[in-house]
């Protein structure tokens, strides 16, 4: 196989290039986003000889280039975006490879009783989709990323106090997984390795897209989707593509030349992520007025709940910085009984100081959070401070407003059954570190302002199912196989098609599911049939 | 006793007037910021500025040395939006302490004193007090002990040393790390 990075490389600057001369155009299946729901359709398609044209709203990334090792927030600013409301807010990434370039590596394959989970109907909300449908996908996925289980003499010094925590109270704690190769444990894993190690898409997927003929545009936002000629000429009775007529026009914009264009497609692909595809949907739903009313709700969140203590004397020290930065570990202790999963957090100062404030106990009739109290907290924080999050099987109740074109805000009813849920969680995490003999540490999640959010408050990167898969229109926005009710041709393949919460990261289910959408537009759509990893091994 | 029959001249007018709208300048926050309604020396003195927020840093960082350098660039950064607040900050950090404190000035107060003067404003000053005050606290904790402007220092005040030092494993784990694991649940560190 050819160098990948070479590769990436040489093709990333020639797309830097072209987004100044583009003309309005036509392709076979245009595929907006380029992260983990986009870039596996990317692929196949384009293996199976499809032409395909993949636009990314975000900056080109040239790993050797662009990736710092920083604690700049301008750095981090530049491709993190957030969307947040006083009870709700999600962070998700705009640049070539979507997210992958930033986050943790943590690759796991959501539990079974992810994949069981029902509405109130008492239906499934994965229809029949179980986890050993989804198996193979993960494979094919864990295979493109290189995912493997962290080594026993590679767990950073914050997994193993953790392990040890969950050992004395007679708990399991598992070795997680990571897409990685040749990891030096800098530390700085979601500033984008610098060290070439992290598997994001940039060394795999994209790269191999390009090379089997997927055209990559960067700085590219898609304005609004829009139907070409009626709707019985969209409803091909043929999956032959060349067969197929062009269906739908997307309004595109150059973001750094202004200039406006059409691409006009066959087929489109939606994987611009759970906020990037619902707000281009409502953005459309003038001219896709047959879309379903579930459009931008139903955000399922994976119910992050964090706490904060001092270890305990007699535990040996942590690590914030050294190592990779997620733990090494994870503990399914509690996924059976309350739908949890459990690790620590490693966190650079930049990231724990901008996100909450904390403190050990009043001083003065104020929260010691700064001067003499919060300093001497602050000096504890590398070795000796040590936090706690959960993740757990929420159900999906967030929702997405579109309040612009250009603005998008989240709303989360905090229902009794999250407040329960936070409670409940709230308290086996505070247990886990007092019965270890830790202190804990008071603190409060700040805005961007340095202001404290509501007690109650949900952050997330893990946020899926603004669009999400389900049996009929009045259930969700897609078929289970990825494609709009009503809309032809559409189809959706990245976080917003995933129902439910999962209990654990979810760029790996939400590559895996790509994989297995991608695999049926190959059966509907592909010239060649070389490109079926899943169907001729399984 | 009869009340006295004012005059109401136009001169007597717009001099209520002026007076009725310094009075609203001098108490309103918004006003105060947006009309810039503070003494000169605030906008323009830049020693008296980083003399002030130096101490101020060293206020809400206590173990910081006020000489370390780039310690008040984030406040002067026009990436954030606190840079257009300084002279008004630092105006009302310093009518503050000459309220709290006699006509004394913040830089110099003791620590546990200036602690006092960043105090009141968060409990006598209005919500857009405490806003600024608070992104102040913010931001000097994120400049300090993330150190933003300079990653291969980090922060040895809090022994974080920026950017990867190339450590060993040794320094970066445990050797006898097995000892400490609880049991696990699966082969592969998948949940089942």
């Amino acid at each position: 196989m050819q160098s990948n990075t070479l590769l990436g490389k040489l093709h990333f600057q020639e797309i830097h290039h072209k987004t100044t001369t583009m003309q309005t155009r036509r392709t076979e299946v245009l595929i907006i986003g380029s992260g983990f729901g986009a870039a596996a359709p990317a692929l196949r398609l384009s293996e199976a000889g499809v032409k395909v044209l993949m636009i990314e709203k975000g900056p080109n990334i040239i790993p050797e280039k662009d990736f710092k090792m920083t604690s700049d927030p301008k750095y981090f600013l530049q491709y993190l975006k957030t969307t947040k409301s006083p009870q709700f807010d999600m962070m998700y990434a705009e640049g070539l490879g979507g997210g992958s370039p930033f986050y943790e590596m943590v690759s796991l394959r959501a539990p079974s009783m992810a994949f069981d989970q029902r509405d109130k109907h008492n239906k499934l909300f994965w229809g029949n989709i179980t986890r050993s449908v989804m198996d193979p996908y993960y494979d094919l996925a864990e295979k493109m990323l290189h995912v493997e289980q962290i080594a026993e003499d590679e767990i950073p010094k914050t997994g193993v106090v953790f392990s040890y925590m969950m050992k004395r109270l007679g708990y399991s704690c598992d070795r997680a997984r990571y897409a990685v190769q040749g990891c030096v444990g800098s530390g700085y894993c979601i500033s984008g390795c610098t060290f070439g190690a992290k598997q994001s898409l940039l060394v795999n997927y994209l790269p191999q897209a390009l090379a089997s003929g997927t055209e990559i545009l960067t700085d590219i936002e898609a304005s609004f989707i829009k139907p070409i000629g009626f709707a019985a000429d969209r409803n091909t009775e043929t999956d032959e593509m060349s067969q197929i007529p062009y269906r739908y026009e997307v309004l595109c914009k150059n973001r750094k030349t202004n200039e406006e264009f059409t691409v006009e497609a066959k087929c489109i692909i939606m994987g611009g992520g759970t906020v990037g595809t619902a707000a281009l949907l409502m953005r459309s739903r003038e001219y896709l007025s047959f879309l379903s009313d579930h459009v931008g709700k139903n955000i399922a969140f994976n119910g992050s709940v964090k706490t904060i203590g001092l270890l305990a004397e007699d535990l040996p020290d942590a690590d914030m910085v050294t190592g990779r930065t997620h733990p090494g570990m994870i503990s399914y202790q509690f996924l059976e009984t309350n739908g949890i999963t459990i690790s620590a957090v490693k966190s650079h100062p930049i990231h724990v100081v901008s996100a909450a404030r904390f403190w050990e106990k009043e001083t003065n009739d104020r929260p010691g959070d700064w001067g003499e109290a919060g300093d001497q907290l602050m000096k504890l924080y590398r070795n000796r401070m040590f936090i706690l999050y959960a993740l757990g099987l929420t159900p999906p109740l967030g929702k997405l407003h579109l309040r612009s074109n250009s603005v998008i805000e989240p709303e989360l009813e905090i229902t009794e059954e999250l407040r329960h849920y936070y409670k409940s969680t709230k308290e086996i995490l505070n247990s886990i570190l007092t019965r270890n003999g830790c202190k804990l540490v008071n603190f409060a999640m700040l805005n961007g302002e340095g202001e404290d959010m509501e007690k109650i408050h949900f952050g997330t990167t893990h946020m899926i199912g603004s669009a999400r898969m389900a049996r009929n229109i009045g259930e969700g926005v897609i078929d289970y196989n990825g494609e709009v009710f009503n809309y032809p041709g559409i189809f959706i393949s990245d976080g917003a098609a995933v129902p439910t919460s999962l209990a654990v990261n979810s760029s790996l289910t939400i590559l895996a599911n790509a994989e297995r959408i991608a695999s049926s537009l190959v059966h509907r759509f592909g010239r060649k049939t070389h490109s079926l990893p899943i169907l001729s091994s399984h | 006793m009869t009340a006295t029959p004012t005059t109401m001249t136009r001169r007597n007018f717009n001099k209520g007037v002026l007076l009725s709208l310094g009075a609203f300048i001098a108490g309103c926050t918004p006003v105060k910021i947006l009309f810039k309604a503070y003494p000169d020396e605030f906008k323009h003195n830049h020693s008296l500025q980083d003399e002030m927020l130096r101490a101020f840093a060293a206020t809400i960082v206590p173990g910081v040395d006020r000489n370390t350098p780039k310690l008040t660039q984030i406040y002067y950064d026009e990436y954030y939006p606190f840079a257009s607040y300084v002279p008004f900050f630092i105006s009302d950090l310093d009518s503050r302490t000459k309220k709290v404190f006699a006509g004394r000035s913040f830089t110099s107060l003791s620590q546990s004193d200036r602690e006092r003067v960043v105090l009141d404003a968060f409990r006598n000053g209005d919500s857009i007090i405490q806003r600024i005050y608070h992104g102040a606290i913010y931001m000097t904790r994120l400049n300090i002990y993330a150190g933003i402007y300079d990653d291969s220092r980090g922060c040895p005040h809090i022994n974080f040393h920026g950017t990867s030092q190339n450590f060993v494993p040794d320094q970066m784990y445990y050797p006898n790390a097995k000892q400490y694991f609880a049991r696990q649940t699966s082969l592969s560190g998948n949940p089942s």
